[in-house]
């Protein structure tokens, strides 16, 4: 057992940053991740008992599998100075500064950044959260099994997230496996890559979008309605006419272009390479271009890919359905309901008809609806 | 004690106010030195965003911690994350100085919103009825229709007070990081008893100070003092050398300033020259 009240505190606030609602794991996941029941990972939480020295040891397995080294090292601040945490044996780390600089970090990234940062023994910090979110560095771990692990965060640096494109483009063959987390606010979202080529766009991607942050949500807060809610009457007599529909692409822009509020709605395809916007009216979300764009494109990935789940769950099944969506932006904000349809494609390729419902987004040009 | 819903100073610093040179040079320098300066004298810096770790801290101990309106959870359940910072310093698990800072918009001006209670008080029916405002302060009519970052509920134990002055310093340096580096807001400003009016501009970085603020409680009027600062001048003062080092003051003019200060000189000499001739 810890025996070490400020030990058993710091642990509480250790596991309290990582387990919860929007957080690196659930509560449930990291029970069984570690093999205790979720009320023993609470009260240890809570600190309400203390939790025992294997039990710590396998926390520290449990998070070091997912690419966080930190767990021990922010427990017993004292040890991890006088004996920096190495990372798993075999796999190896890099971090890529904000200029661009890659370095290898022998002793883990959590190590080198507090040597950067010449931060004191008794400093506590998620040392590399902190370098990507403050920084803007890149962090990547190379792992053994052929899984390469790239970390940043929305605002990373353009040469940061450029050196890492580049290294990938060079390196990246001997990977099986690559993930990019993204840290966003306080959630990480994670997305694997199947192919190299697509790993690098999204680096050169994050390269770019950079210096559009007013385009990029800090939070997002989204719920799921009942369509049959709608304040529209137009729009559900829509949902009734095209919801399961089939029908050859030119003839449904044509029609959409007839109906009442097609200036709100958009029909996206979906195919190997993910959603793609085929047709946006100008009143929808954000009033952004989309036209023949890949959602995974888009400049805000997290929104980007939320708003791919949420298709590819109307499309699984196959019924319409209203989501209620809160974005706030580091300099504005917006809010809107989207009413996803269900359609059947030429050639049988799902697409999907959306239409905002309701749309708030003052200062980006006014509300509609 | 363990400092309920806090997390390490460090790890709840976002920058996402910051512009990109700002957030670097505040993430490379300001932030960790500052951090340096509270372990070098023993203490943990915290910092929470829940309102109830001020009650839970004050709860321990009634000489702990700090209220004012503003820092009442029973009165204003609305605060949270995105408009609420509370730093707290811990030696060994004890807290011993903590602080806040609000981010209110105001609709009208700030003397309106101090005068209707607005700013205080998430509910004005909720202000006792012997309890009101009377602000004569010029400032205040100048502030108006923006966020306003209201700083407040300052408290250092009697024991590092005395043992170390710096561990005020140290508080009032980390609240106004955070404020500046996380939140987006117009004007900072603070209602202060006048005895702190000497501490403006070394200790808050403030731009100015003004009294004509009279609280009455029950009829009996209390003077207090507006302590105010724009942005632009907090985004100045984490750029100066001086603030990541508690042990040095702020608002000590600047080279550019007894520059002006003596172009100024030489100009009003040569049309006093001028006239003369």
């Amino acid at each position: 057992m810890i025996a070490s009240a400020s030990a058993r505190q710091r642990l509480a606030a250790a596991l309290d940053r990582r387990i919860g609602p929007g957080k690196s794991v659930s509560q449930k996941v990291a029970a069984a991740g570690v093999g205790r029941s979720a009320d023993t990972i609470g009260r240890w939480m809570r600190d309400e008992v203390a939790a025992p020295v294997d039990g710590i040891a396998e926390l520290d397995r449990f998070f070091a599998a997912r690419g966080d080294f930190d767990l021990l090292a922010e427990v017993f601040p004292e040890m991890a100075a006088r004996r920096p945490a190495a990372v798993p044996a075999g796999d190896r780390a890099f971090v890529i500064s904000d200029d661009g600089h890659m370095v290898t970090a022998p002793h883990g990234p959590a190590q080198h950044v507090r040597e950067v940062l010449r931060l004191h023994p008794a400093a506590q910090v998620d040392a590399p959260v902190y370098a990507l979110r403050m920084l803007g560095w890149v962090e990547l771990t190379a792992r053994t099994d052929g899984r390469l692990i790239i970390r940043k965060a929305v605002g990373v640096s353009p040469e940061a997230a450029r050196r890492a494109a580049a290294w990938l483009a060079e390196q990246g063959r001997a990977w099986l496996d690559i993930e990019i987390r993204t840290l966003q606010g306080e959630a990480w979202a994670a997305r694997r890559y199947d192919t190299l080529r697509a790993a690098v766009a999204a680096l050169e991607a994050a390269a770019a979008n950079v210096d559009l942050a007013d385009q990029i949500s800090t939070s997002i807060r989204a719920a799921r309605l009942n369509p049959d809610t709608m304040a529209d009457p137009a729009q559900v007599a829509l949902r009734r006419a095209w919801c399961g529909r089939a029908a050859p692409l030119d003839s449904m822009l044509a029609e959409l272009r007839t109906l009442p509020g097609h200036e709100r709605a958009s029909l996206l395809r979906r195919d190997d390479d993910g959603w793609t916007v085929v047709s946006a009216g100008p009143g929808t979300c954000l009033r952004r271009d989309l036209d023949g764009r890949r959602l995974a494109d888009m400049r805000d990935q997290v929104y980007g890919d939320m708003v791919a789940a949420q298709l590819d769950a109307v499309m699984a099944e196959g019924q319409p359905a209203l989501h209620d969506l809160a974005i706030r932006t580091r300099f504005d904000g917006g809010a809107y309901r989207r009413l996803a349809l269900p359609l059947a494609g030429p050639g049988g390729l799902p697409f999907v008809l959306s239409l905002a419902d309701i749309y708030q987004a003052p200062r980006a040009g006014g509300a509609i609806g | 004690m363990i400092v309920p819903g806090a997390v390490p100073y460090l790890d709840a610093l976002t920058g996402d106010a910051l512009g990109r040179a700002d957030r670097q040079a505040v993430g490379l320098d300001t932030a960790p030195r500052l951090v340096n300066a509270a372990c070098e004298a023993g203490l943990v810096p915290w910092v929470s965003h829940d309102l109830g770790t001020l009650a839970a801290i004050k709860a321990e101990d009634p000489d702990r911690a700090s209220f004012y309106q503003l820092s009442r959870a029973a009165l204003h359940p609305e605060a949270g994350r995105h408009d609420t910072a509370i730093v707290v310093l811990t030696d060994g698990g004890r807290p011993v100085a903590s602080g806040s800072v609000r981010i209110r918009w105001i609709d009208g001006t700030l003397r309106e919103a101090l005068e209707s209670r607005t700013l205080l008080y998430a509910d004005p029916r909720q202000a006792p009825d012997g309890e009101a405002v009377i602000c004569r302060a010029a400032k205040a009519t100048e502030i108006r229709s923006c966020d306003v970052a209201v700083a407040g509920g300052l408290w250092v134990s009697r024991q590092h007070t005395t043992a170390d002055s710096r561990v005020n310093r140290l508080l009032v340096r980390l609240l106004t990081l955070i404020a500046t580096a996380n939140y987006r807001w117009s004007w900072c400003i603070s209602v202060s008893h006048p005895p702190l009016m000497r501490r403006a501009f070394p200790v808050y970085g403030a731009d100015g100070v003004e009294a004509g603020v009279i609280v009455t409680v029950d009829g009996v009027p209390i003077e207090t003092v507006l302590i105010h600062a724009s942005r632009m001048r907090f985004l100045e003062n984490l750029r100066l050398p001086a603030f990541a080092d508690p042990g040095a003051d702020l608002g000590q003019p600047a080279p550019a300033d007894v520059q002006r200060a003596a172009a100024t000189r030489h100009a009003l000499a040569g049309m006093a020259m001028e006239g003369t001739a």
